[in-house]
């Protein structure tokens, strides 16, 4: 029975685990060791409601008396510096540190940085953290010029708040569509037009070559020698989980810290969750998921094992978006092998999109359709026989079809 | 103490759900396994209907970013919601089922 835990990273994998762990009786010691200076918060928010000001603070993921209450020492604003593993021995940048019989890793994930010509310019952000949303915000006034590098997620996200906000947006994406590695061809383009629709410049096949200015930045050029102005770029072309504790102690790492369906390191009683681990796919391979929603049930999974209740399972990844209005929810990897199946139509707003692979239900994607979506979901985690007739359907009842159907 | 009649038991199915617009807001009222429980419908995270989600057992997920909620006791049981929905008392008489809209409150 372990009786000193730590998790490292007070993100959402580490204060939902925490809360796992009390839930489920463990009552001896427990930390959670933040290098941010802040108790966990939401960070979706960051990118949408706090960005745009609607939201003055992203909302906190625990009332503040709860880790009081619940016995769990949160130590913020320090970072691990070292992890011994045979000696189980954290060590903390402030000079401490602390025996451990059981750690959960989650560190998350960094943002990845841009090396090229200009890039230390003042007036290039990068989107992570709560303090950087906060200094986006600070900097963002209505009329300026912002360019985006990158064209994902948080790219698309950033790009209708900063319009919203009465910038002039332009989206530099090095493929030939937005979103391809997340949503696919057809949505990707479904997102570019929205987003063009609202007046955002979107420029494809393009690539970041330098950023000038002399201490601020003032344009970005493409590596076609294209000169776009900028008052303010964000680079937001991916994250990196952060391994670099982990790597350090010497736990098996490769884009993310490896961990089994349950969460276990290479090394006993040493786990890791979230964004941080490299999890298993229901699919295979395994990789780190970047959603909101795995890295909750991932980090549930890793405390159960954690308290001697071990379940392998591996995951599809599950998680939700908000482009230029529209609320949008994804299961699975649209982009992947296999038909894809439009139920609904896409001009007209509300729609899922479905691909179907051999005769399973592999992956949903739904637009404006969260109550397709409920449904939608259950049958990719079911991986669904139906046909793509079916799906296609708009009589169909899909809620009807998750009951009807037996998964493999 | 001013209970509404708002349906017969026999059009909102075990795990289905059914709204109501009232004075204190729309209320989402759940049949679970035949009994039957009433909170608001607004999600405590986003604004969003709770009377359009997936009801476990007594959870229901909302559909938006699938934050669950107890619907015998209003309480958030999973982020990304951390904030209580009020709950309602609900009363059947006959095949009638009767809610009170005036007395939302949270459960202790
Ligand atoms: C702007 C933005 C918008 C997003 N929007 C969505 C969305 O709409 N939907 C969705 O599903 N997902 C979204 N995500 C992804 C989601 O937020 C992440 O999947 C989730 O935060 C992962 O949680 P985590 O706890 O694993 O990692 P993190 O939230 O990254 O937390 C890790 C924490 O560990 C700390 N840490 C790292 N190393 C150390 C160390 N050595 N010592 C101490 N502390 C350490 C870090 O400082 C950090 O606070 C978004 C992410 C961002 C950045
Ligand atoms: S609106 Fe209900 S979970 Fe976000």
């Amino acid at each position: 029975m372990m009786k000193n835990i730590a998790i490292v990273g007070a993100g959402l994998s580490g204060a939902s685990a925490a809360r796992v762990l009390r839930d489920e009786g463990y009552d001896g010691r427990l930390w959670i060791l933040g290098e941010e200076t802040h108790r966990p918060y939401d960070r979706p928010s960051l990118s949408k409601s706090v960005l745009s000001g609607a939201d003055e603070m992203p909302p906190e993921l625990a009332e503040p008396t709860w880790y009081d209450d619940n016995q769990v020492e949160l130590v913020s604003g320090t970072k691990v510096s070292a992890f011994d593993l045979r000696g189980r021995k954290l060590e903390l940048a402030s000079g401490w540190s602390i025996d451990v019989d059981g750690v959960l890793l989650a560190t998350g994930a960094r943002a990845r940085r841009l090396d090229v010509p200009g890039s230390q310019l003042d007036g290039v952000h990068y989107l992570r953290t709560m303090d950087d949303s906060l200094a986006m915000r600070t900097s963002l006034k209505p009329g300026m010029s912002v360019v985006i590098v990158g064209g994902g997620l948080i790219g698309c996200e950033v790009a209708s708040t900063a319009r919203k906000l009465g910038a002039e947006v332009t989206i530099l994406e090095t493929a030939d569509e937005l979103l391809l590695r997340v949503m696919g061809p057809m949505v990707g383009a479904g997102c570019r037009g929205l987003l063009e629709a609202m007046g955002v410049r979107v420029l494809l096949g393009a690539k970041a070559a330098s950023f000038l200015g002399t201490s601020r930045v003032e344009a970005v050029m493409t590596q076609a020698n294209e000169r776009v102005s900028a008052d303010l770029v964000l680079v937001s072309i991916g994250a990196e989980p952060d391994v670099t504790l982990a790597a350090a102690a010497g736990l098996a790492c490769e884009r993310g810290i490896v961990v089994d369906g349950a969460g276990l390191t290479s090394v006993s009683g040493v786990f890791a969750a979230g964004d941080a681990a490299a999890w298993p796919l229901r699919g295979g391979g395994r990789r780190s998921f970047e959603t909101y929603l795995n890295a909750q049930a991932q980090s549930a999974t890793a405390a159960r094992a954690m308290l001697g209740c071990v379940a392998r399972e591996p995951q599809v990844p599950l998680s939700w978006t908000e482009i230029a209005g529209r609320r949008m929810q994804m299961i699975g990897d649209l982009a992947g092998p296999g038909t894809v199946v439009v139920r609904g139509d896409p001009s007209a707003g509300s729609h899922t999109v479905f691909r179907i692979d051999g005769d399973r239900v592999a992956a949903a994607v739904s637009v404006d359709a969260a109550r397709d979506f409920v449904a939608a979901r259950r049958l990719v985690e079911m991986a669904a026989m139906v046909s793509a007739d079916a799906l296609r359907d708009v009589n169909t009842d899909l809620r009807g079809l998750t009951r009807a159907t037996r998964g493999a | 103490m001013a209970f509404v009649r708002v349906c017969s038991e026999d059009e909102v199915a075990p795990g289905e759900a059914l709204r109501t617009e009232s004075a204190a807001g729309p209320v989402a009222l759940f049949n679970v396994d035949g009994e039957f429980f009433a909170i608001e419908d607004t999600c405590s995270h986003g604004q969003w209907s709770l009377s359009d989600g997936y009801l476990t057992g007594d959870q229901i997920e909302c559909t938006l970013h699938m934050a669950k909620f107890c619907v015998r006791t209003g309480k958030a049981c999973s982020l990304p919601a951390t904030k209580a929905v009020k709950v309602f008392p609900v009363q059947r008489q006959g095949c009638d089922v009767l809610i009170d809209f005036e007395d939302g409150h949270f459960a202790a």
